[in-house]
């Protein structure tokens, strides 16, 4: 059985892939798209071969499930009328810019009991699973210290923007790694040094930082650190997006993680620059999917929106030290 | 001119056969306390073996004694060189401390005899690249550098490099290279903060994480790891505004020997000569002109100073501000 799924507002640029999987996957039936821009989302519903609708709490009434893609600082105000219409949500990442927000959301969906689940495709992708695996297996001895990145562009366009986007880089890219550090390594994120500044061209907001990370809990990485790159330091010459890596340092062994480690280098005559053509597996198929399964047998799996909470506490206590020049407990 | 060189063991390996191949340097003798080793050292060059730098210097009359003793023994000797008016190459890091390094530099800061420190980093080709092309303007604005450099757990004489105290871990003797090399490139360091194992455990592998706050605005993060399971490597990346370069010694190299990862050889480069042999080649050079070095025994204890603020930090948990330079 297939789920009735729709897409809220066009304006992550995330969007037009899940819309992409969504129209492909058996297990969805993509009813339709709004937007709070009208002709934005009339114009993906023709691309995409799906109804309009021209209030979200009309394509609430004919869905089980949607996917929330508006502005950062927008998630709660699309996410508790789902929820509180019997709507299951995955929410684009970061979950929200306030932690009054997403602990609002959260409520929203203890009390509706409609799920909500946070938009991290990294943990899908098949070599995190098998560092997962290896890690927890023993592989590595005791973990001591992670070395992390999630480099990528400026995007532009509204992440610039510090009321939309709740901040830059560190909003746009940190949540990524802390998740994955929680989820691989069992640990919570105990406290937070962070340096952050602005040096390529996302003007009234961060684009450049290291964060330094304490981690706690866990059978194989408690009192472990970890640092995490998530800087838009990639430009129009790097042969593609960013990247995602993990170096993961143990008593016994290291385990170095690149999930898009680009195994076809492209030489374009006519382009001029190379590019890197990824052949790996779609990890916002295999996160869409894993939704959509979730809510057809009402037990999610993925990220919960308590984990999208726990990263959004990373990401603001590293704005927080970033001020103070001092680590911030989280 | 005669060299004589105190200190066989891994690192005096490595200058001598630098030195093998530089014609203006004759090395007369090779001091070492275990006997065994001075002879081997001596043999590469063709010298003479002593137990001592005492026997050394009462049977060679040398003029440049190069230095590759354990790291708190630089201090004694340096000093003892200085007063019998003999050039003392030293290899990095300086000294143990900044108050050993201090009284180093005050012991050849005269006209007499001159002080030389091994930055090697500064001497390979493709770290000078990326100096020159900082240099040049071609990055923009530096936002933000990242380095690794990771080196299997090296057995030095009575498993020094193991003894915090005679060594001072991976700060201090691994990537005070990546410091010194930042020092030069973006010049001086304003904040440090980094995690490391001191303080947790510390048993043949010590592995750090720092971030540095440049007072030009950049952010550097730095990763040392000693007691790597590989062959040794390094990486540096410079995101600029308008550039960023990216430097990975395990990619392919103009000459590669397949079943030798010998612990710590330095990869293959594609110049005539090897880092060393330019470093030390540059050093003797600068003791005939009397020009300054590339690298100045003033910088080897600035490089210091940030790995010793870096171990504050990892033994505090808190960012450790650097006074400037003195």
């Amino acid at each position: 059985m297939s789920v009735r799924v729709g897409i809220v507002s066009f304006a992550h640029v995330h969007s037009p892939a899940y819309a992409a999987v969504l129209r492909d996957l058996d297990a969805a039936d993509f009813v339709g798209i709004t937007d709070e821009d009208p002709g934005r989302g009339a114009e993906a519903a023709e691309l995409f071969g799906v109804r309009h609708f021209d209030s979200a709490g009309s394509l609430f009434e004919e869905v089980d499930a949607v996917v929330v893609c508006s502005e950062n600082s927008n998630h709660a105000r699309d996410v508790i009328p789902a929820l509180q219409a019997g709507v299951h949500v995955l929410c684009e990442k970061p979950i929200s810019t306030t932690l009054e927000d997403a602990r609002a959301m959260i409520q929203a969906s203890d009390t509706s009991g409609s799920q909500l689940r946070t938009a991290f495709p990294v943990r899908y992708l098949p070599s995190m699973v098998r560092a997962r695996e290896l890690v927890r297996g023993g592989a590595l001895g005791r973990v001591l210290a992670i070395n992390g990145t999630n480099h990528g562009q400026n995007p532009g366009g509204w992440f610039l923007d510090p009321e939309l986007a709740g901040g830059g880089a560190v909003m746009d890219h940190t949540v990524h790694l802390a998740d994955v550090l929680r989820w691989m390594l069992d640990v919570e994120v105990k406290s937070v040094y962070a340096e952050i500044d602005a040096f390529f061209g996302a003007g009234g907001t961060d684009d450049a930082a290291v964060l330094t990370l304490e981690l706690e809990g866990g059978p194989v990485a408690d009192g472990a650190f970890a640092t995490i790159d998530p800087s838009w330091s990639r430009g129009e010459g790097y042969p593609t997006w960013g990247d995602v890596t993990l170096r993961i340092a143990g008593t016994s062994g290291v385990l170095d993680v690149d999930p898009f480690a680009q195994p076809l280098r492209i030489f374009d005559h006519e382009k001029g620059t190379p590019s890197w053509s990824y052949m790996g597996e779609d990890m916002n198929a295999l996160m869409l999917a894993d939704f959509l399964r979730g809510v057809a047998e009402g037990e999610p799996s993925g990220a919960s929106g308590l984990d999208g909470l726990r990263t959004l506490e990373v990401v603001l206590a590293a704005y927080h030290s970033g001020e103070n020049h001092e680590p911030k407990n989280v | 001119m005669r060299v004589g060189l105190v200190g066989a063991g891994f690192m005096g390996g490595v200058h001598l056969n630098a030195y093998a191949g530089i014609p203006e340097v004759e090395v007369v003798g090779v001091a070492d306390a275990r006997l065994d080793a001075a002879m081997a050292g001596a043999k590469l060059v063709g010298a003479r073996p002593y137990a001592s730098y005492q026997e050394l210097v009462a049977a060679e009359d040398i003029e440049v004694v190069d230095v590759c003793l354990p790291t708190a023994f630089h201090k004694d000797l340096a000093l003892r060189a200085a007063g019998e008016g003999r050039h003392v190459i030293l290899e990095k890091p300086i000294a143990r401390s900044i108050e050993d390094a201090q009284e180093i530099l005050e012991a050849f800061s005269g006209d007499g005899p001159r002080l030389f420190v091994g930055h090697v980093v500064r001497f390979f080709p493709e770290y000078v690249g990326i100096k020159e092309k900082i240099d040049a303007g071609d990055l923009g604005t530096v936002g933000v550098v990242r380095t690794s450099r990771r080196s299997p757990f090296l057995l030095g004489w009575n498993d020094w490099y193991a003894d915090w105290r005679v060594s001072g871990g991976v700060l201090l003797d691994l990537v005070i290279h990546d410091f010194d090399f930042l020092r030069w490139a973006l010049g001086e360091v304003e904040r440090v903060y980094a995690r490391g194992m001191l303080g947790r455990e510390y048993n043949r592998l010590d592995y750090v994480l720092a971030t540095l706050r440049f007072e030009s605005g950049t952010i550097a993060h730095v990763e040392g790891h000693w007691g790597y399971p590989g062959p040794f490597n390094y990486s540096i990346e410079i995101a600029g505004s308008d550039a960023l370069i990216t430097l990975d010694s395990t990619e392919p190299a103009s000459l590669e020997l397949i079943g030798d990862t010998a612990s710590g050889e330095v990869p293959d480069l594609a110049s005539g000569k090897s880092p060393y042999e330019n470093e030390l080649e540059h050093f003797v050079n600068c003791i005939e002109s009397g020009e300054e070095p590339i690298v100045q025994a003033h910088d080897a204890c600035e490089a210091l100073r940030i790995s010793l603020a870096a171990t504050e930090s990892v033994l505090t948990g808190k960012p450790v501000t650097l006074g400037g330079p003195a």
